[in-house]
């Protein structure tokens, strides 16, 4: 599936292609852009060394609901509330598959369903969080929008036997900025960075120019925001792959990789997942992807084309015929890399990239 | 702004399937843990383990395991820490353990010391009668000797003595239970209201009978049964009897203590048979 960041490089490729006989400065801007787009590492890795880490916007906490202090006024705001799970009637430790896949993708189809908001859904310490991150312009449609899925959260929770409690703000603070994560206080390091950064725009070194183009969004991204690095021990990884995606895996081995899962979350990792359900379109795209990938494969006669057609086809199986829901998920997992290969086994590919922690914006 | 953000977040495809193994919270959340009661220790991860009495369906227990697990440790840290919350407790103790005795200041040496039996607050004399009947049926092996037995001790009962049974003692097996009420028994001796307000080790000497001790701890835990229901019931801890391994018969003991929510009964066996 092309994601739409490949597209717009391929759109700028062509604009530059048509404005190169016209103007070359501008044809120039525009395959630095497609190059900053197709690498997104550049950018992260630019982001770092202007802040010193990641920078993440202050959040000032209340009793019941976090808001993202962004630093521009009167725009936009965002806004976390959330649940602490207590108990659960059952878990992994004693569900039957059957019962344990059942009750666990019941959960997702009832709780998770708002696709104008992001869930962030936090185990740390076999403690359990659920948190709703909505934004918009008007503080009031954010405390009714927060509240709507809070509510269908509850619903689902009541529904698979789990007891909660609201999570106050100093606590949703502290599991938005867990311990693990300090304020960066790197300073003379920045700028050498700008310089390097800029020089290539001041010099006119079109070869150079993705460099500078990167080096400026970060500049605007960083903007306002304080840069967070991992403690000493611990690292930062950044979800790549839910491997476990691509099989029509049976519900064993569902049920064997949690209890893996419960075993290891026991000690104190820290892992954030910030999912939101898919649109239809984006739905769509799994089957079209399973159906382009088989057709071209098999023109082209390209087994590696054919394979990725059948994991895309395991996909729409389970999604037609199990009727599980797709959802857009991005993670994040502080722990020792230990822990990290532990995740790998059950099919969670993390990797050390330089923008993991951006989960927690 | 949010096209950076956009451009930073790498989001994958999962399908719920998927992420019930990592974000659902049967796949997190620890079973339900007390958080106040009697402290137990700490777990494998460090964490409190506590026993909450109150938030028991009822309050009888039992500790099993292999020899040199812990049990008797146990019971003795339980001893202790109801103690830290003002509750009295017993232990009916027939391997007379000088670890169990070392906790309690009073000890009875049943067989040599004696208790008042035949003052039962709590219960009508039939009825103490007949249950104590029915236990001794099943302690001493007399098979349908049940209503005769019960119409014995009613009469014992009534007449505050122990004379009717020692009348018909030249029956071998009435003799056998006279001898051991006789060693258990004795007016005068401390009843069950003043034995109940104490903490006390019960014990018994090497040599007394498998039986004697069964019908001893059968005989105090229906005295307490029926004086902690003449005081009304409770539900919370206010007493706490542990029977140690082979103070029991394979029969009933829990039965005898039924609906007596406010004594902890704690049986400390050394297999899972004698419960």
């Amino acid at each position: 599936m092309a994601s739409w960041r490949a597209r717009l490089a391929g759109l700028a490729l062509l604009g530059a292609l048509l404005a190169t006989p016209h103007n070359k400065a501008a044809a120039e801007v525009l395959v630095a852009a497609s190059l900053t787009l197709l690498t997104p590492e550049m950018l992260q890795l630019a982001i770092l060394a202007l802040s010193g880490g990641w920078p993440l916007p202050d959040i000032v906490c209340l009793r019941g609901v976090c808001v993202e202090h962004s630093g521009a006024r009167g725009r936009r705001y965002c806004a976390f509330a959330g649940f602490r799970v207590l108990d659960c009637r059952h878990g992994c430790y004693d569900l039957s598959e059957k019962e344990f896949f059942n009750l666990s993708t019941t959960f997702f189809h009832v709780g998770f369903i708002g696709i104008d908001v992001d869930y962030l859904v936090i185990a740390w310490n076999q403690h359990y969080y659920i948190i709703v991150k909505a934004c918009g312009r008007e503080p009031h449609e954010l405390g009714k929008m927060l509240e709507e899925h809070l509510g269908r959260i509850a619903e689902a929770l009541s529904l698979v036997g789990c007891s909660w409690e609201r999570v106050e703000g100093r606590v949703l603070k502290n599991v938005l900025r867990p311990p693990y994560i300090v304020v960066s206080t790197a300073g003379a390091s920045r700028l050498a960075a700008t310089g390097v950064i800029l020089a290539p725009l001041l010099l006119r070194m079109p070869s150079l120019l993705p460099l500078s183009l990167a080096g400026l969004a970060a500049i605007l991204f960083s903007r306002g925001r304080r840069s967070y690095t991992t403690v000493r021990g611990f690292q930062a990884y950044a979800l790549t792959s839910v491997d476990s995606f691509y099989s029509l895996t049976p519900l064993f081995d569902v049920l064997a990789r949690a209890r893996i899962v419960y075993s290891s979350c026991a000690r104190d990792a820290y892992l954030a997942v910030r999912m939101r359900p898919a649109a239809p379109e984006e739905e769509q795209a799994v089957d079209t992807e399973a159906y382009r990938s088989y057709e071209v494969g098999t023109a082209l006669e390209k087994l590696s084309l054919i394979h990725r057609s059948s994991k895309f086809f395991a996909a729409a199986r389970r999604r037609w015929e199990r009727r599980e829901a797709l959802y857009l998920v991005s993670g994040l997992l502080l722990a020792k890399p230990g822990q990290q290969r532990v995740l790998e086994k059950v099919g969670l590919r993390f990797a050390r990239l330089p923008g993991a922690l951006e989960v927690l914006a | 702004m949010k096209l950076l953000e956009r451009l930073l977040v790498k989001r994958v495809y999962a399908l719920s399937g998927d992420l019930a193994v990592f974000a659902s919270p049967l796949a997190v959340v620890p079973p339900m843990e007390e958080t106040t009661g009697i402290y137990l220790g700490i777990d494998d991860l460090g964490r409190s383990v506590f026993l909450n009495p109150a938030a028991l369906p009822n309050m009888h227990g039992i500790i099993v395991g292999t020899t040199g697990s812990g049990k008797s440790t146990l019971a003795r840290h339980l001893i202790l820490e109801v103690r830290r919350m003002g509750v009295s407790s017993w232990t009916i103790d027939p391997h007379s353990e000088r670890s169990y005795m070392r906790l309690f200041r009073r000890v009875l040496l049943l067989g040599m010391e004696r208790i008042n039996l035949l003052e039962i607050p709590g219960w009508k004399s039939s009825e103490f009668a007949g249950e104590l009947a029915r236990y001794i049926e099943k302690i001493y092996g007399i098979a349908g000797a049940r209503f005769a037995l019960r119409e014995i001790l009613l009469e014992c009962l009534e007449r505050n003595s122990l004379s009717p049974l020692e009348n018909l003692s030249e029956v071998p097996e009435v003799k056998r239970i006279y001898e051991d009420l006789a060693q258990l028994h004795e007016d005068g001796a401390p009843t069950i209201s003043e034995l109940a307000a104490e903490s006390i080790c019960f014990t018994f000497p090497q040599m007394s009978s498998r039986e004697f001790r069964s019908l001893a701890a059968l005989a105090l835990l229906m005295l307490l049964q029926g004086y902690r229901r003449m005081l009304g019931e409770v539900h919370r801890l206010e007493h706490m009897v542990v029977l140690g391994g082979g103070s029991l018969p394979g029969t009933v003991p829990s039965a005898s203590v039924q609906g007596n929510q406010e004594v902890g009964l704690l049986c400390s066996c050394r297999d899972a048979v004698t419960a």
